[in-house]
């Protein structure tokens, strides 16, 4: 009782808040406290509003509807007659938002920058450009190593940062970049402290007639679970999480303002180790009927359904493609093995049977048809709970079929590790998503990624399916490379060296309490999450407007 | 053998509210949470035990052996005992924990018992130490008889109720530990005790969508078995001392509590 | 005199098996803070970038004796480099953040935990097997068994989540810039009730016992009955006599539950998103971040041998045969 009276006493005491209208709150990162750190190079501790808000790509491409670009800061490209070369138009009357005039100057310093300082190169961009030019002030010029068709995506991904300030840098790797000098919208730091920062209006933005949001706060949040109150409590604005039973614990605690939407994103996966340490584990793993089995045996919705809350897609597609590119799916190699990647468990053990796959010792468990006992874990990174709770769902379905599977949960460093060194028998993964599919078959099935990422973690090669993802970035007619991508399709789909399980959703609440414009499922503009990596954010924030009071 | 299923089958809807079915409701996983918190019972208790004589012997045979031996011995234990007493634990099993990745119970519950001796071993010697001047102890040193035969026959008796006290306190001291490390997300998720259910509780959210008895069961387990634990320690001090109200417990207690130069 | 002396010197070597021990513990292990770092991330860097990365970080493969000389240079100097989680701050400077707020928790619950529970203990012992002897005393007890891990959900869940009279977290209102102000000041102290109230929960049962057990045993001393004898008021036996030397076991038993109270601050804060030393070490050590979890043990080592170095100031005060010894 006498606790509830002080806090009433100190409620009264506190100030009230006067918010600016056209602040807009967003949660792009959790972290502990905020560390000012505002070089959009630094891939470990560079804070997530640095990108696409700070620093403006030249072209945002439209993952979600097939690569569409929305030209920014350049207002064209075009690839030279052998495809050897990539050319940018840059848009007129761009400034910094120190007043200094962008130029094409300012891109070749950057990329330049990137050769010389190889660790702020984290696409490794200079492993497939060769040099990079300014025939003239509007004109940017790469030449490539070879042909390259997927080049612009990744080019655009490259922050821009300005000449005239990153020239006087002594080392761009440890620069902090306190008061940075940007070309996108939000660049002016009016606010910072370990909890908040504040994020306002570039003075000189070339589109501003497109901006109609002033600051950007961002509150220091430190785990999900501190999200959740924060934003339940009607706080933020624009945030992504995982948050479990979302009716009622987000949209109910303001039902006409709290919404979220979900499309689906990356294909969460079981990889299977062909390169397992364990030879009678590899001896099965290495047979496709005993891929195909674990497929099969895996109950798709109930995992959707309890491990993820309904939230992702299933993935029922033989090839992995997913829903998130409807577009592109092939519908013979669909037809042909889709089966597989449907929940029968009867088919699943009729194929185990069938394979020679039997239970030899009366323990319940199906040995090879040599004999050699099967048994393995599967690996799933402590902490991410949906992933781990899936896992164990996995697991589950295969004892039912009567393959000895367990869960282990190694700290996500450890899982990568393993998955990159190849010291695993089973692993969930997750793939990256991209304009095309290219991008995620490209990095988990490309031999010369193997063993070299945690994407390219299943070790399966095939050097016809590295002939078909090659086709693909040497065209850029669009029939060739449906081609190519049908190609890729029925080689996965008929070896089925992973097991896809959903897509993964992309994580996206909104509040329409003070902004307008918000993309959903109505007005499916782009993939509409706020994190870093997504660069139509920026589309997304040049799209809200304030909420007439 | 209480337990109504397997505490990792799932035999209900997530978020079961308690029911005829489901005493104590399910969790997200639709496990039943009675049948959980009675397995996790199980690996709780026997983490606080297995902690528990890590801890005692260890504080036994240090504070003993310091105690009685004295000397260069004493001082080179007691270094190691005061090193072990200030740094601070719990934050050090979490640095132990990540790093052993994956701690399953009884790794917890030797990292505990490793880090968590100081104490008893303090408490222990210094009672040692009073002892050990004692006539009796004295006048059988004077008739030769082994060390170790004194140490046995002589002390261990006079020092059955200070162990006993240690052993109850470093058990109560190890289930909370326990609890914390794991809910904190430092131990195994997959490995079932009232820590874990805690842990998945909370990553589930489970009281933000109201679902209060995947939290209730085990707290209020941790809860109970704590008071009890500590209760006893209490009745024990009370009632095993006939002069509770009079000096010597309190007396031990507080030669038990003395720093290292001031006993000596 | 020589009685602190010997303590020095024993603090001195203390610290220094406390450091290097804790120069061992992340060598022994397996996994590096930029590893880390990218698993959650979730990019896919080409590893001759993550190897200039671990370069600029300063994770060089150097012989384990020369590096632990010059881990020992560094403690001494207190120079604990970056911090990886913080980058660009050093761990000086994220430990200087972190520590007000938890010297903010940890005395101010200690000490009242410490005023109200040697009162009551007192005051129980005096009335020995009276009402409030026999329900206050257990009930002390058991409310030290019940983790501060649970006090804090319910607590949490109760006060700030449902109830909605107390913050969820934060130690300062995040839109104020924190000043002397009264408005600061009482941000400060809005944002401090709850961690503090369930962290003193946790420790007013062991004072109340400690003091109630030896002041019970100086009551029965001889001195004490002459005083009554003698014919002194109760309140001045109470007080000057019994609880005065009762005090000692009390202190000491302070001094020793600082490491307990620094544990139970780490799952407090974490629990209520405080920002102190607690929470970061744990954020450290969830991202493998060495230096900082260095940093951390360390200092916290450094405040527990302050804190008995105090404690044996206060013997020598309280007791008069230390003087001489």
């Amino acid at each position: 009782m006498i606790k509830a009276i002080i806090a009433f006493l100190l409620v009264g005491l506190l100030p009230a808040r006067a918010l600016a209208e056209a602040d807009l709150t967003i949660v792009a990162s959790l972290s502990t406290g905020w560390v000012r750190n505002f070089n959009p190079f630094n891939e470990t501790t560079r804070l997530h509003s640095v990108r696409d808000f700070v620093y403006e790509p030249l072209v945002v491409f439209n993952a979600m509807h097939g690569g569409t670009p929305d030209f920014r800061l350049a207002t064209d490209f075009n690839y030279s007659g052998n495809l050897l070369q990539l050319s940018f138009k840059l848009r007129d009357g761009v400034e910094w938002s120190d007043g200094h005039a962008f130029s094409a100057r300012d891109v070749v310093f950057t990329f330049n920058m990137l050769r010389a300082h190889r660790e702020l190169d984290s696409q490794n961009i200079w492993d497939r450009i060769s040099a990079v030019e300014a025939p003239d002030a509007d004109t940017v010029l790469f030449t490539l190593k070879r042909v390259n068709s997927n080049i612009a995506f990744e080019i655009v991904r490259v922050p821009i940062v300005p000449e005239h300030v990153w020239s006087k840098v002594a080392d761009p790797v440890t620069f902090t970049n306190d008061n940075p000098v940007g070309s996108g919208p939000m660049t002016e730091i009016r606010r910072f402290t370990s909890q908040i920062y504040q994020q306002c209006r570039n003075p000189h933005y070339w589109d501003t007639q497109h901006l109609k949001v002033d600051c950007l706060n961002f509150p220091q949040v430190g785990t999900n679970e501190q999200l959740l109150t924060a934003a339940a409590a009607g706080t933020i604005d624009w945030f992504g999480a995982f948050l479990p039973d979302i009716e009622r614990t987000y949209v109910a605690t303001d039902p006409n303002h709290h919404r979220y939407w979900f499309p689906p994103g990356g294909t969460v996966a079981i990889n299977i180790n062909f390169d397992s340490p364990d030879p009678s584990n590899r001896a099965a793993f290495r047979n496709v009927n005993f891929r195909r089995a674990v497929s099969m045996a895996i109950d798709r919705g109930a995992i959707v359904d309890i491990a993820g809350y309904g939230y992702p897609v299933v993935n029922e597609y033989a090839s992995g493609l997913g829903r998130t590119y409807l577009g592109w799916v092939d519908a013979e190699a669909e037809k042909e093995f889709g089966a597989y990647a449907h929940f029968d468990k009867d088919a699943a053990r009729a194929l185990l049977a069938e394979s020679g796959f039997r239970d030899r010792d009366g323990r319940g468990f199906v040995a090879n048809p040599d004999g050699r006992p099967i048994s393995f874990t599967i690996l799933a990174p402590n902490g991410w709970t949906d992933w781990v709770n899936t896992t164990e769902l996995v697991a589950e379905s295969l004892n039912q079929i009567g393959i000895h599977a367990s869960v282990s949960t190694p700290e996500p460093a450890a899982w990568t590790q393993k998955l990159i060194s190849g010291s695993y028998d089973m692993a969930i993964n997750g793939y990256l998503t991209g304009e095309t599919p290219y991008r995620s078959f490209d990095m988990g099935f490309h031999s010369r990624f193997s063993g070299k990422t945690r994407f390219a973690a299943t070790r399966f090669v095939d050097p016809e399916l590295d002939q078909a993802l090659d086709a693909f970035i040497s065209t850029i007619d669009p029939a060739a490379q449906r081609q190519a991508m049908n190609k890729v399709q029925m080689i996965l789909a008929s070896n089925m060296p992973y097991v896809p399980l959903y897509s993964n959703p992309i994580w996206y609440e909104y509040s329409t309490k003070r902004f307008k414009g918000w993309f959903n499922g109505d007005n499916p503009v782009a993939r509409p999450d706020v994190f870093d990596g997504t660069p139509e954010r920026l589309l997304h924030l040049l799209a809200l407007e304030p909420v007439a009071p | 053998m209480l337990a109504p299923a397997g505490p990792n089958q799932r035999v209900a809807r997530p978020h079961e509210p308690p029911s005829a079915a489901h005493v104590l409701g399910s969790t997200r996983m639709g496990r039943d949470v009675l049948a959980q918190t009675i397995h996790g019972t199980r690996t709780s208790l026997l983490v606080g035990f297995v902690a528990g004589l890590v801890v005692t012997a260890i504080g036994v045979a240090v504070g003993v052996t310091a105690g009685y031996f004295g000397g260069r011995v004493d001082e080179a234990l007691n270094l190691v005992t005061n090193v072990v007493l200030v740094i601070p634990n719990l934050p050090l099993m979490l640095v132990l924990a990540a790093f052993a990745g994956e701690a399953g119970p009884f790794t917890i519950a030797l990292i505990i018992g490793l880090t968590a001796w100081g104490w008893g071993a303090r408490v222990t010697r210094a009672q040692t130490l009073t002892l050990r001047r004692r006539d009796y102890i004295l006048a059988s040193e004077l008739l030769g008889e082994p060390a170790w035969r004194i140490i046995a026959i002589e002390l261990m008796p006079n020092l059955v109720s200070i162990i006993g006290f240690n052993f109850i306190g470093s058990v109560l001291y190890a289930l909370i530990t326990e609890a914390t490390l794991e809910f904190l997300g430092l131990g195994d998720p997959l490995a079932l005790s009232w820590g874990t259910i805690l842990y998945h509780a909370q990553e589930t959210s489970a009281l933000r969508v109201g679902a209060w008895w995947e939290i209730a069961a085990p707290s209020l387990a941790l809860a109970l078995f704590g008071s009890g634990l500590s209760l006893i320690n209490f009745a024990v001090d009370e009632i095993a001392n006939p002069r509770l109200r009079s000096l010597r417990v309190p007396r031990r207690l507080l030669a038990a509590l003395m720093p290292a130069g001031v006993t000596d | 005199m020589a009685f602190l002396l010997r303590r020095l010197g024993f603090y001195v070597a203390a610290f220094i098996a406390a450091a290097s021990f804790n120069f061992l513990i992340p060598r022994l292990m397996p996994g590096n803070p930029i590893d880390t770092m990218f698993a959650q991330a979730g990019t896919a860097l080409p590893p001759e970038s993550l190897d200039a990365l671990k370069r600029t970080f300063g994770f060089l493969d150097e012989p384990l004796p020369l590096q632990y000389l010059h881990y020992l240079g560094s403690v001494f100097t207190w120079d604990l480099g970056l911090s990886v989680k913080f980058y660009p701050l050093t761990v000086n400077q994220v430990l200087v953040r972190a520590l007000p707020w938890t010297l903010l928790l940890v005395a101010t619950s200690s000490l009242s935990a410490f005023a109200v529970g040697s009162l009551a203990g007192a005051q129980a012992a005096w009335k020995r097997g009276g009402g409030f002897d026999s329900v206050g005393a257990p009930a002390a007890l058991v409310l030290q068994a019940v983790p501060p891990l649970v006090t804090s959900l319910l607590a949490l869940y109760l006060f700030a989540i449902s109830l909605k009279w107390l913050p969820t977290g934060f130690a300062w209102d995040p839109m104020i810039d924190l000043d002397w102000s009264w408005q600061s000041v009482w941000s400060v102290l809005y944002h401090a009730v709850l961690p503090v109230t369930t962290l003193a929960l946790a420790q007013i049962g062991g004072y109340l016992v400690t003091m109630r057990n030896s002041m019970i045993n100086l009551l029965g001393e001889d001195y004490i009955t002459l005083g009554q004898a003698k014919g002194l008021t109760e309140r001045r036996l109470r007080l000057a006599y019994a609880a005065y030397n009762a005090l000692l076991p009390a202190l000491t038993s302070f001094a020793m539950s600082l490491g307990a109270v620094f544990g139970g601050s780490l799952v407090t804060e974490v629990v209520f998103n405080y920002p102190g030393l607690g929470y970061t070490l744990y954020e450290g050590i969830t991202s493998r971040d060495y230096p900082l979890i260095q940093g951390q043990l360390l200092i916290m080592t450094l405040a527990m041998l302050s804190a008995n170095f105090i404690a044996d100031l206060l013997y020598i005060l309280v007791d008069p045969r230390l003087r001489r010894a």
